[in-house]
């Protein structure tokens, strides 16, 4: 019925007048269920259907989206959508693409929903007690989410496309209190699979892992404030990698002049050990076989060897640079309209070993990813920062201390140009429980490389 | 939509207790550039439901608003909360159902406007930018309109009805000259789109990104520290609002737990929670699960006095609730102020500038949302700042990351407190001048 709906909301949108039209629509559910100090806190289901329309009018973009999804509400929409492309001033066109039709399915084995609700209260429960149980945790929080989204979408150039995905997790946090002092640390996997991912896994030991890193961190000291060299691993690479540099590289940020990499494609603007690559579909990533305007989302390699490549683009920003589309325009749900996102955002491995790299630093910090809760650029000024779990010191060669309260600084291309030394490990994670904000929309994210070895950054400490 | 049919047929299906949430949202939106680049339009019904069954709670959320639908997400959450454990802290829902009075929460004129009516403030709010100096241009922006009613009923009352609008705008300003970038954004929120003042952002934030094209480093160090408003109310509202939360307190996750009476800030301080005031973005007759609203004082003179309640968390302690249940439609309430104001003192800037000696006046920061309430550890990167000398603004400086404890910096080093209220949504406060603090840079 979904189909038959964006079909004709199509239909009408070319009636009107419409040089291009685009419709998406959306069959969203989301399962979460939070055990708060082994007491069943909430158990929610929130289910999402809608449409929205992009319309090109007279060279003018306009967007409207609805979920009330009766005749009238969708010619309604349609029309709105053209109202709305009178109040936009620029004419521009679309970037050209190979217009495609297919069914994308992610892979699972047994359905989320097969699963009684009583079976996943009680899971949470039993896993909850278990970060609950380690001495000197006063609190403890344990989440399971579950997203099965199905997104269409059809357009007049010829598009249609579908793909259907689960996405499941696991998140907890625990605090720890010793001698009036508090300290939280969260962590979390999720995987794009069914529930088999849930029952291939010790949960218990999962959360007790958390709850034994919040004891350990609630005594630990703040690291030495200023300038050092750091060891990032996997996780905060990826975070390092989305935030510091992944933004800068989104086309329409390039397009309008906020990013920092405008006019500079071809240059060498990291060190050459590092290559970066964007892609759809990814063992550990998130699932986007195709994006929000009908375009096949392959791997874009956006840096090869230090040189930049390749920026990341929607049809809009594709044209406004004149560069090919990659597919990475991406939208939260059907009522937004897609803005160019980043899908898998990650570094490919090198050939170093860890224990290599620790002698090569002798003094300075391991960055841990676990436990950090993420990170914030501003592209035009071109500095970043973002928060790393409990850390160690690295000293005379050799991982040292725990410290706690890590947050991380630095210049984006100085610190790509900083990079000394790349891992021959990967890995690539993702997250049923946030995403990556950008103009007030979410969208689900992975990221993730080997472990790298950085000239320098600012370390915020004590 | 019948909310009593939705309620009447919850109980049919087994509920103790049930209580429906219903939001009517519409938005007007234009994105911008240094152009208009697109409008949209969207309209959207979502529904709350929750349900109890011995003292088993369960929310279900839906924008599926069909007969099937409701029926679907009805039965999806009886079957829930039928099969989960019970809460042993579950009381009941509230049943003082009732609405404080108010108005001038909504302008009409906002809730309509349509995207050429919001044309106008967005080209005003381009033009200005280059008014503030001529080589700077906007780069990324917005201007927005939008409306929300929310509908509550429950087994023990109702309907309830509150309509409210708010429209904003922010532009990211940004010049380039001889080989150097300076960046600035700005932003205002008022509830009714006319109100929006496009000029005087669009000027600030052209004019500020010209002074920091010459943004220098900051050296690592002690640093006498001056937050601007809009600073102060972002960092507040990461570390203070979690904290306050009885929820949080009562689940060992909040440094104040325990501590109500306690003298926590500088005499200085004092934070209340506005529930009624409609100039305090955020205020509301009702809360979201159908309780009158108040104004809360939770710091009198640096004293604590309460933390914030909502029906549950009330119950809980055998009190009332303070009115400060909010939820989405697809979650529990949660206790959250509505608008949290730190009461402004009676200094103006320019005289926190003037009394300071060697420090640095931040006016934009990012990540500051990585702080740790749980611990009070204060963490913010500065995007935007200067140094001051000798009580006066020497240069404009970036990248250094301000370090320090939010309960030290708010007990024993703020010195005084600036008379010029920021009043963003959900919160508001003035800019504070803080003693000697670490900042780590280069």
């Amino acid at each position: 019925m979904l189909r038959d709906i964006a079909l004709r909301a199509l239909k009408t949108a070319e009636v009107l007048g419409a040089s291009y039209a685009e419709v998406r629509t959306q069959l969203f559910s989301y399962e979460l269920v939070t055990v708060d100090n082994m007491v069943l806190r909430e158990f929610s289901k929130t289910y999402r259907v809608g449409l929205g329309v992009r319309v090109l009018y007279n060279g003018c973009l306009g967007f409207s989206s609805t979920n009330d999804l009766s005749d009238d509400s969708v010619r309604e929409t349609v029309s709105r959508a053209i109202v709305a492309a009178r109040a936009s001033k620029k004419t521009e066109s679309l970037g050209v693409r190979e217009p495609s039709r297919g069914r994308y399915v992610s892979s699972w084995k047994i359905k989320p929903e097969d699963v009684s609700d009583e079976a996943k209260t009680e899971l949470m429960i039993r896993v909850n007690k278990a970060g609950l149980s380690v001495d000197g945790i006063k609190s403890s929080v344990s989440r399971l989410g579950i997203q099965h989204d199905w997104r269409y979408v059809v357009s007049s150039d010829g598009a249609e496309l579908e793909y259907e995905s689960y996405l499941i997790g696991v998140a907890h946090l625990s605090v720890a209190v010793e001698s009036g002092s508090m300290e939280r640390v969260s962590n979390q996997e999720s995987s794009v699979s069914g529930w088999e991912f849930i029952e291939g896994r010790d949960w218990e030991e999962f959360t007790r892992s958390v709850s034994k890193l919040a004891k350990e961190a609630v005594k630990a000291p703040l690291p030495p404030a200023g300038k050092t060299r750091v060891i990032a691993d996997p996780e905060m690479v990826g975070l390092i990698l989305h935030e510091a540099f992944g933004h800068a590289t989104e086309g329409d940020l390039v397009a309008s002049g906020t990013s920092i990499l405008k006019n500079r494609l071809g240059e060498e603007i990291a060190s050459q050990l590092v290559t970066i690559v964007d892609e759809g579909v990814v063992e550990g990533g998130y699932y986007v076989p195709f994006d929000d305007e009908g375009s096949l989302k392959k791997k874009t390699v956006v840096v090869e060897r230090g040189i930049l490549k390749s920026f990341l683009t929607n049809r809009e920003s594709a044209a406004r640079l004149n560069l090919p589309v990659t597919g990475n325009g991406r939208a939260q749900d059907f009522t937004h309209m897609p803005i160019v996102r980043q899908t898998n955002f990650y570094m490919m491995p090198g050939d170093w070993g860890l224990e290599e790299m620790i002698k090569e630093v002798r003094e300075g910090l391991y960055l841990v990813g676990k436990g950090s809760s993420g990170g914030q650029v501003d592209t035009g000024a071109g500095t970043f920062t973002f928060s790393a779990g409990p850390s160690r010191l690295i000293r005379n060669g050799e991982l040292g201390e725990l410290v706690r309260g890590v947050v991380v600084s630095g210049s984006i291309l100085e610190t790509l140009r900083g990079v000394e030394a790349v891992g021959k490990d990967l890995r690539i994670i993702t997250s049923a429980f946030g995403g990556c904000g950008k103009d007030s929309q979410m969208v689900r994210v992975g990221d993730g490389g080997p472990h790298i070895l950085i000239k320098e950054l600012i370390v915020g400490g004590g | 939509m019948d909310l009593e049919k939705v309620v009447k047929r919850a109980i049919e299906l087994g509920a103790s207790e049930v209580d429906v949430y219903l939001t009517k949202t519409s938005e007007t939106l234009l994105t911008l550039s240094n152009v208009i680049d697109a409008s949209k339009y969207t309209k959207l019904f979502s529904l709350g439901i929750r349900v109890v069954v011995n003292k088993s709670v369960a929310v279900v959320g839906t924008q599926d608003l069909s007969h099937e639908g409701i029926e679907k997400s009805l039965k999806s959450a009886i079957s829930i909360a039928k099969v989960s454990s019970p809460d042993p802290n579950w009381v009941s829902m509230n049943k003082r159902i009732m609405e404080t009075k108010m108005s001038n929460l909504f302008d009409k004129d906002t809730a309509y406007a349509t995207p050429e009516d919001l044309k106008q403030v967005a080209m005003e709010l381009l033009d200005s930018v280059s008014e503030g100096y001529r080589n700077a241009k906007p780069v990324r922006g917005a201007v927005t309109a939008r409306s929300v009613e929310i509908n509550y009923m429950s087994c023990y009352g109702g309907p309830l009805t509150r309509a409210e609008t708010v429209s904003g705008l922010y532009i990211y300003a940004r010049v380039d000259e001889g080989g150097k970038t300076g960046t600035f954004s700005e932003h205002d929120i008022q509830r009714s789109y006319k109100k929006l003042r496009a000029r005087d952002v669009g000027y600030e934030a052209g004019s500020r990104a010209r002074e920091f094209l010459e943004a220098g480093e900051l050296p690592n160090g002690m640093y006498e520290l001056i937050l601007l408003n809009r600073v102060t109310t972002s960092i507040l509202s990461v570390m203070i609002t979690p904290a306050i939360s009885a929820l949080n307190v009562q689940q060992g996750r909040s440094p104040l737990s325990g501590r109500v009476g306690e003298e926590i800030f500088s005499q200085h301080v004092n934070i209340i929670d506005l529930g009624t005031s409609p100039e305090a973005l955020g205020s509301k007759p009702f809360d979201d699960e159908g309780h009158p609203t108040k104004d809360t004082v939770v710091f009198e003179r640096g004293v604590l006095k309460t933390y914030l309640y909502d029906t549950y968390t009330a119950l809980r302690e055998g009190r009332e609730s303070t009115g400060n249940a909010l939820r989405t439609f697809s979650s529990a309430p949660v206790p959250q102020p509505h608008h949290l104001r730190l009461m402004p003192g009676k200094a103006r800037l320019d005289e926190l500038i003037g009394e300071t000696r060697e420090g640095v006046l931040v006016m934009d920061t990012i990540g500051e949302w990585l702080s740790n309430p749980v611990s009070g550890h204060l963490n913010a990167t500065i995007t935007h700042a200067y140094l001051i000398r000798e009580g006066e603004l020497v240069k404009p400086v970036k990248g250094a990351v301000i370090t320090s404890n939010i309960y030290e910096l708010l007990k024993h080093r703020v010195e005084t407190i600036g008379e010029d209220l920021r009043i963003e949504y959900g919160i508001s406060a003035p800019s504070l001048k803080f003693g000697k603090v670490r900042i780590a840079g280069t």
